[in-house]
């Protein structure tokens, strides 16, 4: 939200200065206080990679393990992920036969109690997946992802770019703003919060933080000061 | 019920997707003379390949499809995007992993008035809203962006539901197109409430529940059990 941007703020930080997708997800996972992390770009058709694109923080016992017994196969995350489109939690995940042994091995391999997977689509409809795990469960948890979901939401977005740029080394831009965002942020730069910039436009105060956090997330930014910041050097507003 | 079909349930759903495309095709084809794309009986687009989660109104049983919606994230490749852009050149190419897009809103007005007489259409098309804005809090979207004809409005507001408009568009069917964005919170719900006295429209599991069983029993155990009961709180 963009009332809390403390722990966003570092996050899109670590994004911009570290240099590959490993890191970023190690530093993401201490940043939250997560016990794991796993990125995982999917295949695509305009996209085709020698290998998957897999990135996590689970220890080596465990990606051998999972590797060897062929998990890939059943894991249910990796199932649904690619075909969902919302946010998850895992204890909503359909557990099949083929899949206890699974569970009750990343049990032992203290994978987690509890689960959220984000599936990513960006514009060119490449698809990816991030995964958070914790050890705290139930209310703790549910507030948890409540507080940070959307964090993690725009972070998942940050690493499927870090990660196509890693592969690819150039990445298309993000989508140019559109007028009313343009104005939005011109407002904001000239100081006006959202109610006022509502009322210049027009507009209902919640449309106008729609278009500001979508400008913002345009141009991959944590805060708003940041985005004006950068609309102006790119020469986008002119206060 | 209201419920979500996403891919992955599509599978165990296709009769009731199958009976969308065809309301699809009857509401935004046939009566609204919308330009969309029909194969045969149906009306599907290119946005229907990307996965879109579905939220479907249905009766217990889940054979009669009362009415559906189309949900897609603005981070991917959206509808209103690229159907505005003739009119509001990139005005509606919101962005954000929060902000979702909500297109074919539609109902069957003869199902629903042959099986819940006392359900006028404009009511149903309140009761779709208020499950719409139920099933966007409980997924974390905060802002649905939606195209819909100019009355309406009156219906959004009849819902109590805040609608901005964005847009509007001419030359896709007899009447303009408009779009509009409207928030998803705890209080836009609980206002939405109050006007309807109508609570928990949307069934989280849904998709998932055993044909048939009374609503209750299955609400009665579980993780689901907890997780409405928080959505109710709201």
């Amino acid at each position: 939200m963009e009332d809390k941007p403390d722990l966003l703020k570092s996050a899109y930080t670590i994004v911009e200065d570290t240099e590959d997708v490993q890191s970023v997800i190690d530093q993401i996972r201490a940043l939250y206080g997560l016990h794991h992390c796993v990125f995982h770009l999917g295949q695509t058709q305009i996209d085709t990679l020698d290998r998957p694109f897999v990135k996590t923080t689970y220890p080596d016992s465990w990606i051998s393990r999972y590797l060897l017994k062929g998990y890939v196969n059943v894991d249910p995350v990796a199932k649904e992920g690619f075909l969902r489109m919302l946010p998850f939690e895992w204890q909503d995940l359909e557990i099949d036969e083929s899949a206890i042994e699974m569970m009750m091995d990343a049990a032992q391999h203290d994978v987690g109690r509890s689960g959220y997977s984000i599936p990513i689509i960006d514009r060119q409809a490449r698809r990816s997946l991030f995964s958070v795990t914790s050890n705290i469960a139930g209310e703790e948890w549910r507030e948890f992802i409540e507080e940070r979901g959307a964090d993690l939401q725009e972070i998942a977005h940050r690493v499927h770019r870090k990660a196509l740029a890693e592969i690819f080394g150039e990445i298309d831009p993000m989508p140019p703003l559109g007028p009313r965002e343009i104005e939005c942020l011109t407002w904001t730069a000239r100081g006006k919060d959202y109610a006022v910039i509502a009322e210049i436009l027009n507009l209902s105060g919640h449309t106008v933080r729609g278009y500001l956090k979508s400008a913002r997330f345009k141009l991959e930014c944590a805060t708003l000061p940041q985005a004006v910041a950068k609309a102006v050097s790119l020469k986008i507003i002119s206060p | 019920m209201f419920f979500l079909v996403q891919a992955t349930d599509y599978h165990r759903h296709r009769n009731l997707l199958d009976r969308m495309y065809r309301l699809r095709k009857r509401v935004f084809h046939d009566e609204l003379e919308w330009d969309v794309p029909v194969i045969g009986e149906f009306e599907r687009d290119a946005y229907d390949d990307l996965s879109p989660a579905y939220l479907l109104w249905t009766d217990e049983e889940r054979t009669t499809v009362y009415g559906s919606l189309r949900l897609l994230p603005t981070t991917g490749p959206t509808l209103l995007n690229d159907v505005f852009r003739r009119t509001y050149p990139k005005d509606l190419d919101l962005c954000h992993p929060t902000i979702w897009e909500g297109t074919r809103m539609c109902i069957d007005a003869d199902e629903i008035a042959q099986d819940m007489p006392e359900i006028d259409p404009q009511q149903a098309m309140c009761m779709m809203l208020l499950a719409l804005a139920e099933c966007g809090l409980d997924n974390g979207i905060h802002t649905l962006i939606s195209n819909y004809e100019p009355h309406m409005k009156r219906i959004y507001k009849r819902a109590g539901a805040p609608l901005t408009e964005v847009g509007k568009a001419d030359g896709y069917g007899r009447r303009p197109v408009c779009c509009g964005l409207f928030e998803v919170s705890r209080r836009t719900i609980a206002q939405m409430r109050e006007k309807m006295e109508l609570s928990g429209l949307y069934v989280r599991d849904g998709a998932k529940r055993p044909s048939g069983a009374a609503n209750a029993a299955w609400m009665s155990g579980g993780a689901g059990d907890q997780r409405s009961s928080w959505i109710n709180a709201a």
